[in-house]
């Protein structure tokens, strides 16, 4: 870990940012 | 006998939740400087077993990464910066660090992620919005094939999507088809060109009989315009 950064959980990381969940919760290969 | 043992809820042919891939990333970061071995099993001892491995061994390398230029086995090494796949992303990011918390999970959630969808369209998209895509799939790919001895998860996903996928969505596969022909296309005839046509043959073989109807044509045309130019064996590549 970078020293002095503020850790951030995985959760917490994908939750900031919805272009990527939204990629990642597709259904589809469409 | 000294074991530290853990249950990671997975359910069964589905990508683990974010939740459960915390968890995996945590015990393995932890327990890397102390832990002999890692042993993952599931019920069948194949797809969560192998999805556990492939995660281990991703942290492992970014966790030994030296911070010089990462080296990869076997043809995308050899072969270098492809100009076909745009601006290097990758100079860039690996001139900035990679000991991150997030960087990892990135990763290992892209690991996953491919390991349900394969290298398709969803998966390219993927690559692009994140900063660090290109590596994360080389370190993929890598670590997919290093584990391929109990599994090969991008060919296993392969042809479960060649037994189950809906005519509609054949053309997927011909987008998938056609980067790969436009690669062989524009490359230098030769070795280079062999290479290419060797991993893309392995990475699609699959029987005639599991290929949906609109890939056959384009599986045909690829395969003659490949054996014209050289003389490939689906069982002699890493792939």
């Amino acid at each position: 870990m970078k020293e002095g950064k503020k850790e951030v959980t995985f959760p917490e990381w994908l939750h900031e940012h919805r272009e990527i969940t939204n990629l990642l919760g597709r259904r589809s290969l469409d | 006998m000294q074991i530290d043992y853990d249950r990671v809820a997975v359910t069964d042919e589905q990508a683990p939740l974010p939740d459960a891939l915390s968890q995996l990333l945590t015990r393995i970061h932890t327990g890397l400087s102390i832990a002999g071995d890692f042993i993952f099993n599931c019920q069948m001892g194949r797809g969560r077993t192998t999805t556990g491995m492939v995660t281990a061994c991703l942290i492992s390398t970014t966790l030994t990464w030296d911070g010089n230029t990462f080296e990869f086995d076997g043809e995308e090494d050899e072969e270098g910066y492809d100009p076909m796949d745009g601006p290097s992303e990758e100079d860039a990011y690996l001139q900035g660090g990679f000991c991150d918390l997030v960087d990892f999970c990135v990763i290992f959630f892209l690991s996953l992620t491919l390991c349900v969808v394969g290298e398709y369209k969803t998966i390219l998209q993927l690559v692009g919005v994140l900063s660090h895509g290109k590596v994360a799939k080389r370190l993929t790919d890598r670590a997919i094939d290093l584990m391929q001895d109990v599994q090969n998860l991008r060919k296993a996903i392969y042809e479960y999507v060649c037994l189950h996928l809906p005519p509609s969505l054949s053309h997927v596969f011909h987008f998938q088809i056609n980067s790969y022909k436009l690669k062989y296309e524009a490359c230098e005839k030769g070795l280079k060109q062999d290479k290419l046509m060797n991993i893309a043959v392995n990475y699609l073989f699959v029987p005639p009989c599991q290929i949906p109807p609109r890939l056959d044509t384009d599986m045909e045309r690829y395969t003659d315009t490949a054996m014209a130019h050289s003389s490939y064996s689906p069982t002699t590549s890493s792939r």
